[in-house]
């Protein structure tokens, strides 16, 4: 069983630094608006006398913590994600805190699709959408590909699945 | 028969469905209209100073559904054009549907009561994933359907051969009655329970009144005697709904499945299984070998107890379809020697004897402990005083289901196939090939990464087969060979 081609966990290609950019600056997004709704409830503190609420409190610790949580994710698994193209298939991988691989193959794809949000187009990056049968949804996204590539990957794929 | 004899050449001209055709299009508008305004049409029902508009509401909507099911008849056509299915369907939004013969899955023939009075039946067609479009013709008289259904199934000539293909057929299992009661026994009553106190729920209001209206003139002492008896009638009553849970699985389970039969026949190379049954809704449910994406072996702990199983072979889900019956062939109530004797005649899908095994990591057991455990102690922690026993028992309980359900999951497989069994209750096995499968995943959380484990996910065009907490290795080596697998196959998943 171990004689046949692996998928090599040190030949992923990794995605480009604009992504990790964009990435990185929805999470400064987001934090800054959470600092500035807190620090707006500390400075008003909701019409009483004995200081911040503990409800307060709470919600600015759970918002903390989320808000770690996330940072993790961005900076440590960022060099999770990667994609590694072979003859036959394409395999993408991604995630820190839940890791997950999916490999497939392209002969099993149905369709491919490109997307670019606002943001995206800016950086000059895309989503590449592969669709395989049975189930709803996208069975394989990539995003933060540099749009070039995913047109030129969706051609290579593209032929080899009018092979069969 | 008087009816003129039809041949397949007419189907190259557009044609309509039987006129009968109106009427399920009228059952259905009409249908669709009271799921939709029903709150509104109670409401009405209720207020009696409004019956007179109810009544020009209703014969509005009667005028309407009439049009409307009229105009949908003479606009619903449907033609054959060089292999392809062409339909033409709608009144303000037209559409023009066309299905080539290779794309369609499955074909199946459908009567419903109504449709049985008419005399007519129902073709369904189910065409395979991404682009996947359901197609339904209501009204078709027996014959047309039959040559219709014939001539969505014929491969461009050289192929099929009808009479040899009748030869062949090979009768594999009948479900008789008796096996059917038993599959009605051991169904679900719980929830047939509830749907059944749901109802009562409904009518409570009403009976209350009465009850209050009756009980007016009682002397206080009656009434607590009546209550008293209430509390003491409440077991009995629970037990009554849970028979007429009983009763409506039998009765359903004898409606869907009275006569079932499964024959294989086809020739070698283009075998059918067909499963046909069902008393007031007739079914016929055809489904090519070479379209098996998984096969799955159920059963729940009532049916063990009694050595049956359910078998139930999947095809691709076309991806509108909600209702679980159209994409698979379900066959309850077989003997453990049944099922492998179905599956034996299944070609490609009997698993080796030395087939390898692959167990969950003890880390699974372990963590399922800790947190069961963690449970059952702040149960009894928040209880307090005898509680702290109620936390052991359960944690104890808990313990037990915990190791059984770690020593249920495991992984066979061999070159060709993959099979993986679960569940402590509900136990399932899956069987599907390598060949058959779409796309591979490996999922680890953080915790699992940190000691080399992982699940795997092997995504087949009938849903997924998770075996969970391999060793990262062997669940990689399993993805690799399983995509090797895939990419060395020549022939169509599908």
């Amino acid at each position: 069983m171990n004689s046949v081609p692996a998928v090599a966990a040190d030949e992923f290609e990794r995605l480009p630094n604009r992504y990790r950019i964009m990435r990185l600056s929805y999470l400064g997004l987001t934090a800054f608006v959470t600092l500035a709704i807190g620090v707006w409830v500390a400075c008003n503190p909701v019409k009483s006398e004995e200081g911040i609420p503990t409800i307060v409190w709470i919600a600015g610790g759970v918002a903390c913590a989320f808000l770690i949580i996330w940072g993790v994710e961005e900076i440590l698994g960022f060099q999770k994600r990667g994609f590694l193209l072979r003859e036959l298939d394409i395999t993408y991988r991604s995630g820190f805190w839940k890791h997950q691989e999916t490999t497939v193959p392209f002969s099993r794809i149905q369709h491919s699709e490109i997307v670019q949000g606002p943001l995206a187009r800016i950086f000059g990056i895309c989503t590449l959408k592969l669709f395989t049968a049975g189930s709803s949804g996208a069975n394989l996204r990539i995003p933060g590909m540099d749009k070039l590539e995913a047109e030129r990957m969706r051609k290579y794929i593209d032929e080899r699945t009018a092979i069969r | 028969m008087s009816e003129p004899q039809y041949d397949k050449s007419i189907f190259a001209s557009p044609q309509r469905q039987h006129p009968s055709g109106v009427i399920y299009y009228f059952l259905k508008r009409g249908w669709a209209l009271i799921k939709g305004f029903w709150p509104a049409l109670a409401g009405l029902a209720l207020a009696s100073d409004v019956v007179f508009y109810f009544q020009i509401i209703l014969f509005g909507g009667v005028v309407f559904l009439t049009v409307s099911a009229v105009l949908d008849y003479l606009k619903f056509t449907y033609s054959i054009e060089d292999q392809k299915l062409v339909i033409q369907r709608g009144v303000l939004e037209r559409e023009n549907l066309v299905i080539p013969f290779d794309r369609i899955q499955t074909v199946n023939l459908e009567q419903s009561f109504w449709q049985r009075i008419v005399g007519v039946v129902s073709l369904r067609l189910d065409t395979a994933g991404a682009d996947g479009a359901e197609v339904e013709l209501n009204a078709l008289r027996l014959d047309v359907a039959a040559l219709l259904k014939s001539e969505l199934l014929s491969k461009p000539p050289t192929q099929v051969d009808r009479e040899m293909e009748n030869e062949a057929s090979r009768n594999l299992l009948t479900v008789r009655w008796n096996r059917l009661l038993l599959v009605g026994m051991t169904q679900n009553h719980f929830r047939n329970a509830v749907i059944a106190f749901g109802g009562l729920l409904v009518f409570l209001e009403p009976l209350i009144e009465l009850l209050r209206g009756a009980t007016e003139g009682f002397s206080v002492a009656t009434t607590f005697a009546w209550k008293v008896g209430l509390i003491f009638l409440s077991p009995f009553l629970a037990m009554v709904f849970l028979c007429i849970g009983v009763l409506i699985s039998l009765g359903a389970t004898v409606l869907k499945y009275f006569r079932l039969k499964l024959t294989l026949d086809g020739e070698t190379e283009d075998k059918k299984l067909t499963l046909t049954g069902g008393l007031l809704k007739k079914f016929e449910f055809k489904l090519p070998l070479k379209k098996i994406q998984l096969i799955e072996v159920k059963n729940n702990f009532l049916q063990r107890g009694m050595g049956m199983q359910s078998l139930r072979i999947h095809q691709a889900k076309s991806r509108l379809s909600t209702e679980e019956d159209k994409d698979q062939l379900t066959i309850p109530g077989m003997t453990v020697g049944q099922v492998n004797e179905t599956m034996d005649s299944i070609p490609g899908y009997s698993m080796p004897t030395d087939a390898r095994i692959f167990r969950p990591n003890r880390y699974w057991l372990m963590r399922m402990l800790v947190f069961r455990w963690f449970f059952a102690m702040m149960i009894g922690w928040a209880m307090g005083g005898l509680g702290l026993m109620m936390g052991l028992l359960l944690g104890g309980a808990l313990t037990f289901s915990a190791v059984k359900k770690y020593s249920k999951h495991q992984m066979r497989f061999s070159s060709q196939l993959l099979e993986v069994s679960h569940g402590l209750w509900h136990q399932r096995s899956q069987l599907t090939q390598f060949q058959k499968l779409q796309r591979v995943e490996i999922i680890s959380s953080w915790f699992m990464q940190r000691r080399n484990l992982a699940h795997i996910l092997f995504h087949t065009a009938a849903g997924p087969v998770k075996a969970r907490y391999l060793n990262a290795e062997d669940a990689e080596s399993l993805r690799n060979w399983a995509i090797f697998q895939i990419e060395c196959s020549k022939e169509a998943w599908m």
